[in-house]
This record gives structure tokens, sequence and C-alpha cells, in this order.
């Protein structure tokens, strides 16, 4: 009964879905990149073996996946500062309904997984993008 | 600011000539020869052509001579400061210490060091083999130290097999309870063992042979050969101890005689420079065009250099003929970037894309301080700018070369990072209320605190900023190459919306009467509509025009809208720096009591931070620079030029100065 009580509890809490959400932002968004840089690094440090001239050059591309990750942060960022940050932070956090917490996570749920499909699918372009031949930079144009 | 205007020089002369004027063409540093014999098929190649192969095979031969003895020196050089190791400085010759030098090249001391170099570095290498071979020699035998008798008396008597072998540890027992059963006489002395294996000597019977020998191969015995001749194992041992102290000696003794050959490192590595000038002479002869007393260099001076390598040349010799002209339009000249300012370390980073063609205009103005404001946002903190200024500061005095120009990129780099640091109330990553009064009134912007919000918004309005501009040079440069119907019909009305976008924002917020903003709206679809009618100019049909101008809109909001955004990383590393550096001092706090508990704090403190520093600068960097190569530059740049490198002496390890200059710092 009291583990009922106490589960009710937390579930009724909009707040505990919309930090879910935000969880979801920072993880898929940051899973994404971390896959999508591993991509990137393991050809560009292949491609450097023949050229180590483009190290700076490599360093960009590596890097390029890495954008969904930081989008998943300012979104998670913004949820958490609207809830706990804010000037009226106390008020929101106690009167956040379920629905608007639900709202919350679904609005999150967008940079969460197209971050992590598409930072997948970008860093295997780049990965091929780094395989070109040299001055390849300007292909960035294309992604 | 610009790309340097570039002449194409033809240079007519009698073979005589040619020595003489490749030698001086390369003292002069002025001209990109270009390589005539490029397209051409492969012919049979003439003698003298071969003659040219064969001379620049036997340099190249010498360099890599030269190469391997000065990569042995180094290891016994004194050893370099860390900072110095890590900076790689390189050698720094007078001119007359230079080219007293190269006199010697003739005379062919460097052969001598070299081939010394090469004997030692062989001896030593025999020593190594040889040791390593005394090495395993001593393991194997070690497992038999107590095989008290010569080796040359262990083996078969007149009716007896003696032999010595090692058997599996897990079949050992098995094996002699077995061989009991079989009731064949086998004796086996156990010398030694190991967890896995006994050592010893098996001795039957030679009638028992045909039996034992099944039994014991079937338990995992076989036989050994000791890599010893003739004496006792123990013997053997020690006289391998010996040899091996004798090597040590020896091998002191070589490190020794190259230690002292190596203070002929410096003189090897300007022979080495000096032998790559005349493999550049001799390599550059190949892009000639040649007939049977004449031939012909054809490249790309600068255009204010025409008339001082014409006078030059004109002076020296007579039977030269020297034509120079404008690029063609179908020219590609290389490219020479000349910026002399403040912007002019941020070259780096446009070379990191791409120098631009010869017919655009040079970018890096453009991105210097963007780039180094970015900087500042990505670590918004004024103390790590300080550091980062100061660090710079003293390296790029040290550096010669590329690596000066990213240090001289930092030092701007952290000076901005100070500026930003100091408005939003960053230093060392302090929270705000615990700052300085000083420090907190020049604070305008918290992003710590309650002006997170204020300063996405701010951050997006910078990238708002770069966005618009990007498409204003865009429409600078179409004015530029007198593309008008490009800058006024495509490039203007995006660039005048955008711009009202921005007001109507600032309308709407401010108390401004809503027809203000009726009109600035009116005048933004104005502007869209221009884009619809007028982007799809070229197609012949109204449909396609119009669909294609519809597309174009489109695109230009999208695209626009997602560069903006796409800005919001420097909120995120800013933050991110901001929040590491708070977590490093509370944890450093934490420890803060007794004595060894400060210690701590302050490894915490020093080491934390410096992380903090690098990480974050490297991603700021990184972060920073794609924001200039894939929001900016996309607006208006192509890039792809070829660099202007003209012919001229390249050094790999010295570099000379004047003599003025040396005996002035002197």
């Amino acid at each position: 009964m009291q583990l009922g009580e106490f589960l009710a509890a937390i579930f009724n809490s909009g707040m505990v879905y919309a930090v879910m959400g935000a969880a979801a932002a920072v993880i898929l968004s940051g899973i994404g990149s971390a896959i999508g840089i591993g991509y990137t690094a393991s050809a560009s440090a292949g491609v450097m073996t023949e050229d180590p001239k483009g190290f700076g050059k490599y360093l960009i591309l590596v890097a390029l996946p890495g954008t969904q990750g930081i989008y998943g942060f300012v979104a998670a960022f913004l949820v958490i500062m609207k809830l706990f940050l804010a000037e009226n932070a106390a008020a929101v956090a106690q009167n956040i309904t379920t629905a608007q917490g639900l709202q919350v996570m679904y609005a999150c749920l967008p940079i969460a997984f197209a971050g992590l499909v598409s930072a997948i699918h970008q860093g295997k372009v780049v990965q091929r993008v780094s395989l070109l031949p040299p001055n390849s930079l300007r292909s960035l144009e294309k992604l | 600011m610009a790309v340097s205007q570039m002449r194409r020089a033809q240079i007519f002369a009698h073979s005589s000539h040619r020595a003489s004027l490749i030698k001086d063409l390369q003292d002069m540093e002025i001209i990109h020869i270009n390589n005539l014999n490029d397209q051409e098929e492969p012919t049979i190649e003439a003698p003298t052509e071969s003659e040219t192969r064969k001379i620049i095979r036997g340099i190249q031969n010498d360099l890599s001579f030269l190469q391997s003895t000065i990569d042995y020196l180094s290891g016994f050089e004194e050893k370099k400061g860390f900072l110095a190791g890590f900076l790689g400085s390189s050698l720094v010759l007078s001119k007359q210490e230079y080219s007293d030098i190269s006199k010697d090249v003739a005379h062919g001391e460097w052969r001598t060091i070299c081939g010394d170099c090469q004997t030692l570095e062989d001896q030593s290498a025999t020593l190594i083999s040889r040791e390593a071979r005394l090495r395993s020699d001593r393991e194997n035998l070690s497992l038999w130290a107590r095989l008290d008798v010569p080796i040359e008396d262990i083996g078969n008597t007149e009716k007896t097999v003696v032999q010595i072998g090692v058997i599996p540890a897990s079949t050992y027992e098995s094996l002699f309870s077995d061989l009991r059963e079989s009731e064949i006489d086998v004796i086996f002395e156990k010398v030694g063992e190991t967890k896995t294996e006994v050592y010893g000597i098996v001795i039957f019977l030679m009638d028992d042979e045909q039996e034992a020998m099944p039994i014991l191969n079937r338990y995992g015995f076989s036989v050994v050969s000791l890599p010893l001749a003739s004496g006792k194992v123990m013997d053997r041992l020690k006289q391998i101890d010996e040899e091996i102290a004798q090597m040590a000696i020896q091998r002191a003794e070589i490190a020794k005689k190259s230690a002292q050959l190596a203070v002929n490192g410096s003189k090897l590595m300007a022979v080495y420079d000096h032998m790559s000038e005349l493999l550049r002479q001799e390599e550059i002869r190949e892009s000639f065009l040649n007939t049977d007393h004449t031939f012909m260099v054809e490249g790309w001076v600068r255009k204010k250099d025409v008339k001082k390598f014409e006078d030059a040349l004109a002076k020296k010799y007579e039977e030269v003929e020297i034509i120079s002209s404008e690029p063609t339009a179908d020219d590609e000249p290389p490219v020479d970037l000349e910026i002399r300012g403040p912007a002019d370390p941020f070259q780096m980073v446009t070379r990191l894309y791409g120098i631009p063609n010869y017919r655009e205009i040079d970018p890096t103005p453009f991105i210097a301080p963007f780039f180094a404001f970015f900087f500042g946002i990505c670590l918004t903190d004024a103390g790590y700018g300080f550091v980062i200024a100061l660090i710079a500061f003293f390296a790029a005095r040290k550096m010669t070369g590329g690596s000066k120009n990213l240090f001289r990129l930092l030092i701007v780099a952290g000076m901005a990072t100070v500026v930003v640091g100091a408005v939003t109330g960053g230093w060392f990553g302090i929270s705000g209320d615990k700052l300085p009064g000083f420090l907190k009134s020049i604070r305008l912007l918290d992003p710590q605190g309650s002006g997170q919000m204020n300063f996405l918004v701010a951050i997006l309005a910078i990238g708002f900023v770069q966005v618009w501009f990007g498409f204003f040079v865009k429409f600078y440069v179409d004015i530029r190459d007198k593309d008008l119907a490009a800058a006024f019909l495509d490039d203007l009305p995006w660039v005048i919306a955008m711009i009202l976008i921005a007001v109507t924002g600032f309308l709407a917020m401010s108390d401004a009467p809503t027809s203000a903003v009726m009109i600035a709206v009116a005048a933004i679809i104005l502007c869209c509509l221009i884009i619809i009618i007028f982007a799809g100019r070229e197609s012949g049909n109204l449909v396609g025009r119009l669909g294609t101008g519809g597309f174009e809109l489109y695109s230009k909001i999208t695209g626009t809208f997602g560069d903006v955004l796409s800005y919001l990383r420097l909120f995120a590393l800013g933050l991110a720096t901001g929040i590491i550096a708070g977590v490093v001092n509370t944890m450093a706090g934490m420890m803060w009591g007794s004595l060894l508990g400060k210690f701590v704090a302050i490894g915490i403190l020093i080491g934390g931070h410096l992380f903090n520093l690098v990480i974050n600068a490297l991603g700021g960097f990184i972060h920073t620079a794609r924001l200039q190569f894939v929001e900016f530059f996309t607006k208006f740049y192509e890039g792809g030029g070829e660099e202007f490198r003209p012919f001229r002496r390249e050094h790999t390890y010295v570099t000379v100065v004047d003599a003025d200059n040396s005996q002035g710092s002197k």
C-alpha cells in the first residue's frame, strides 16, 4: 500500500516526466554524437597516417557530429532553466501537472531521437568525406 | 587585405646560363615556377634528362644518409628543456656561418662523420642482437643450472641411452607408474622443474629403446638440446653474465663516441639543408622547356616584384629575355595572401579551409573578430583568458613559422576571452556572489545564474549578425565582380529582409505602435517577393521561374534559421566551461581543512582548471572554426586556390638570419 502511494506520488508529479525528457535529450543525442564521432575519428586517424599535415582539417571534420549532443544539452538546459532556475522555480516545480510534465517530455523527444539518428548518419557521411582527396574540407558545404 | 596581383613571367635564356640562373632565381625567392613539362606525354628520356635524374638520385641518397645519421645522433644530444623539446626549436645560423658550412660540403667531411656514425650504429646493433641472443640462452640454461655434469659427458654409452629432456608436469607422475607396470628400467634424474614442466635426464638400456621411447613420447617427453657445446651449465651461465657485462661496457663506449660525434649534429643539419637546396636546383630543371641551345622558364611573380625581378636579371645577364604579361581569364595564378595587420595570425584558420582562389577576396579580416570573440564565448572565463594569452605570448616569442601564428592567434583570442569573461563574470569559476565588488560591477550578464536566458538570446543575436554579415559580404563580392543582377536581385533583398526581421523583433518587444510593425512586416514580404520573382530569372517559363524563386526563398529562410541556431553551441560550450570550473572549485573546497587537505585542494585546483582550460580551449577552437567554415564561408566563399610558393631555399633544420640581425640581438 505504501509502495503504491509512493509510486502514485511520483508519477502524478509532472516533474518526473519533464526531467525524463531533459535526460533523454542529453542521453540519446549524446549517444548519437559519440557513435558519429567514433566513425569520423577512426576514418580520420587512418587518413592522417597518409597525410599528417591535415591534422587541423580532420580535427574539424571529426567534431562535426558533435553538434547533436550540444543541441541535446541546450534543450535539456532550457528545461532545467524553466523548472529549477527561474525566479518562481519553486512554485513551478510544485504545481506542474502530469499533463504539463508530459508536454515538456514530448518537446524534448525530437532532439533526442533525431539527434541520435542524425549524428550517426552524419558520422558515416563525414567518414566518407574524410577519405576523399586533399582539399576536401570544401565538401563540407554539401553536408 | 587581399590576394596579391600576379604577373606571368617567361624567361628565355641560353643554356650556358642555366646553372647560375637557377641559383639566382633561388636566391631571389620571387618566382613561382610552373612545370611546363607537366602535360606532355612521357617520352624516351634525352641523355641530358637522364643525367639530371642521376644527379638527383645521388643527392637524394646523400640526403637519406644524412637524415639517418641526424636521427641517430639526436638520441645522444644533450636533453633540451621540456618546452624547447615540445616546440622543436630550430637551429639558428648567420648567413656567414651557413655559407661557410656550405663550402665544406664539397670536401666531403660530412661523409666521414656519417660513415663513422654508421659504423657505430652497426656495432651497437650487432651488440644488441648478440645480447638478446645471450639473454635468451641464459633463460633456457638457467632451468638446467643444477645439471652438474659437463655437457659433453651426457650422451649414449655402449649399452645405455642418455638423453636430456622435458616432461609436462601434469603427466610426470603417471608416466612413471606406467613405466613401472611395463617393467622397463628407465631412470629419470630430475634436474629442475617449473609449474608446468619437469626437466631432467632420462637413462635406459639401449635394448629397451623400442619400448621405452613410445611410452615417453606418449606422455609428452621431448628431447632438449641445450645451447651449450661443452662444459657445465653453471660455468656457462657465469660466462654469459660476464659477456653481457662486457657488452654493456662496449655499448657505453659506443654511446660515448656517438655523443662526441653528436657535437657535429648541427653541422650535419646545415649540410642537409644545403643539399636540399641543391636538390631543388636540380629538380626545377625538369620544369623548363629546352631546345638544343636555349631554355625557357615560366612562372608567376607578384606584380609589385616584377620591376625588381626584371632589373636584377637584366643587370646580370645580357642574353636573357624576360616577358611579363597579365594573367588571362583561363589562368589560375597561385595565391599569395598579403595581410599585414592584426588579422594576420587568423590566416591559419583560413588555411585550414583552403586559401582563396585568385579571383576571390581573402576572408581572413572578416573572420578574425568573430573568431576571437566566439572563442571567448566558448570559455567565458577571464581568468582562463589571461592564462591563455600569457602562455601564448611567451610561446609566440620563442617560435617561428606556422606554430608562431597559432600562438599569436591565441594571444588575441585570449584577450577576447578576458573581455567576454569580465562581461559575464567568469573568474576561474568563482561563483558570482563571492566576486569582489569591482568585478561584480563590470559584469553585465550572469550565464551561471539568472542571466541564462539573456545569454542565450545574446548568442542567437550574435549568430544572426554573423550570418547576416555573410550574406552582406556576398552582396559586396557580387558588386566587386560586376555581377550587379545577382547583387541587387539575389543578395540585397535578403540582406535587407534580415535587417527588417531584426527591427520587427525589436518593435514587437517594445511599445512601438502596431502600424510601425505592420510597415516592417510589409517590407519583409516585399523583399521576399523580389526573391521569388527574380531568383529564378534564368528559367525560361513562368512556372519554373516562380518555382525556383520560391524554393530559393524557402532555402534562404530555413538555411538562415538553421545557421543561427547552430550558434547555440557557443552557449552550451560557454556554460559547460563555467560549470566544470565551478565543480573543480567545489571539490577543492571540500578538501580544504587540514594541512594535507590544503595541499590536495591546491592540486585539485591547478590540475582541474588546467584540464578544463585545455579541453574547452580545444573544443572552443574546433567549434569556432566550424562556425566560420560551415555557417559563414558557405555564404560567399569558395577557396581552393593554389598557394604561391616562390622557388627558394627551403630549410628543414636551419634558420638562416642576416648577419646584421644576429649581431644586433647580441
